[in-house]
């Protein structure tokens, strides 16, 4: 084992406590014939140590008595058909990131079908023969003109109609 | 900390206050302090506190007892922490606002260094340099004492992500220490 691969464990595993008996005096061994590792498992203990020894809080009684109040009062917790539907419905977004991609592409390819289907609808326009669709048109463009000359302060368009 | 009776529980998702009080006075400690570390404030920390709580209240029907319920609340409380954190950093752009954290002192570690008895302010300046997760793991073995194995259960990562994560913490606090030793002299 080289100083790097010890130090790294000095950092992690041995300041933890986290090896065995056989791991720990093997990395003893090295420590007390390597300074460089000595010296760094020094800094290691004063980088660990003022953190095990922070102080340890009391949470304020304030905390139980808003959930106590919270949770006492009518209507509070979730119960019966609401909660059902609420667990359902949070169970449906706790999906695994591939099913729900799977779901969101379905969906997507559902709805592009229905947009496909509303276009390939037979319209008026497209009904009419080409021998009657100049005729269509002119008509169109006649009616278009008098709703202009009926109505000047706009360009009379079903568009500007819908919005105004 | 012992771990709570399968019979406290069912009665706590039963209704019983009483059940859910002792649930409430076995972890509520452990959670205000992850809370706190980890968010770096007391206001941040009891909202958490009161927000984990109501979550137990709500979700105690669904416990499967799979998981031991001190890694459940451990495990709502450090990721609603990390969350407000982040959210914090977000919205600050800059690091979260942390009580008592501004004056680290290098000098009381380097003279005595057999002395180890770190004040408030140390312990929250030096968690005040890692990022939310180094903190949280940093939080969960340096402070709280859990194992790299119950690490893993409440972050749900992998032990070698557990460690490199608190190994990147430590160099950071190395680091940082040796710039404070610097300005001091």
């Amino acid at each position: 084992m080289n100083c790097s691969q010890v130090q790294g464990l000095l950092l992690t595993d041995y300041a933890d406590d986290q090896l065995t008996s056989q791991q720990k005096a093997k990395l003893d061994a090295h420590i007390s014939e390597c300074a460089q590792c000595r010296e760094f498992f020094e800094t290691v203990r004063l980088a660990v140590e003022p953190l095990k020894n922070a102080e340890v809080l009391v949470p304020p009684e304030e905390i139980w008595q808003n959930i106590k109040e919270s949770v006492e009062r009518p209507g509070a917790s979730r119960s019966g058909v609401l909660s059902g539907i609420w667990d359902w419905l949070e169970s449906l977004f706790k999906r695994p990131v591939p099913v729900l991609a799977g779901m969101s592409f379905f969906v997507c390819l559902l709805l592009a079908t229905m947009a496909l289907n509303v276009r390939h609808h037979p319209n008026t326009a497209a009904r009419i023969a080409p021998a009657q669709q100049a005729e269509y048109f002119l008509y169109l463009v006649e009616e278009t003109d008098v709703i202009a000359m009926d109505n000047n302060d706009g360009y009379g368009t079903v568009i500007e109609e819908y919005f105004l | 900390m012992g771990d709570i009776s399968e019979d406290i529980i069912k009665r706590a998702a039963a209704g019983d206050m009483e059940a859910f009080e002792q649930i409430y006075r076995s972890f509520s400690g452990l959670v205000y302090n992850a809370a706190f570390r980890i968010t770096g404030n007391r206001e941040d920390a009891r909202e958490i506190t009161q927000d984990v709580f109501m979550t137990v209240y709500q979700k105690l029907n669904s416990f499967r007892f799979q998981s031991s319920l001190k890694t459940w609340i451990y495990r709502v409380a450090v990721n609603l922490s990390i969350n407000r954190a982040r959210k914090m950093s977000r919205e600050s752009g800059r690091s979260v606002k942390f009580d008592d954290g501004r004056n680290y002192r290098a000098s009381a570690y380097g003279e005595q260094p057999q002395v180890l008895q770190a004040t408030q302010e140390d312990a929250q300046a030096l968690l005040k340099v890692l990022n939310e997760d180094q903190r949280a793991c940093i939080t969960l073995r340096s402070i709280q004492g859990l194992s790299y194995e119950e690490i893993t259960e409440t972050l749900k990562i992998n032990i070698n992500t557990v460690r490199s994560r608190i190994k990147r913490a430590r160099e950071k606090l190395m680091a940082f220490q040796k710039e404070v030793a610097k300005n001091e002299l």
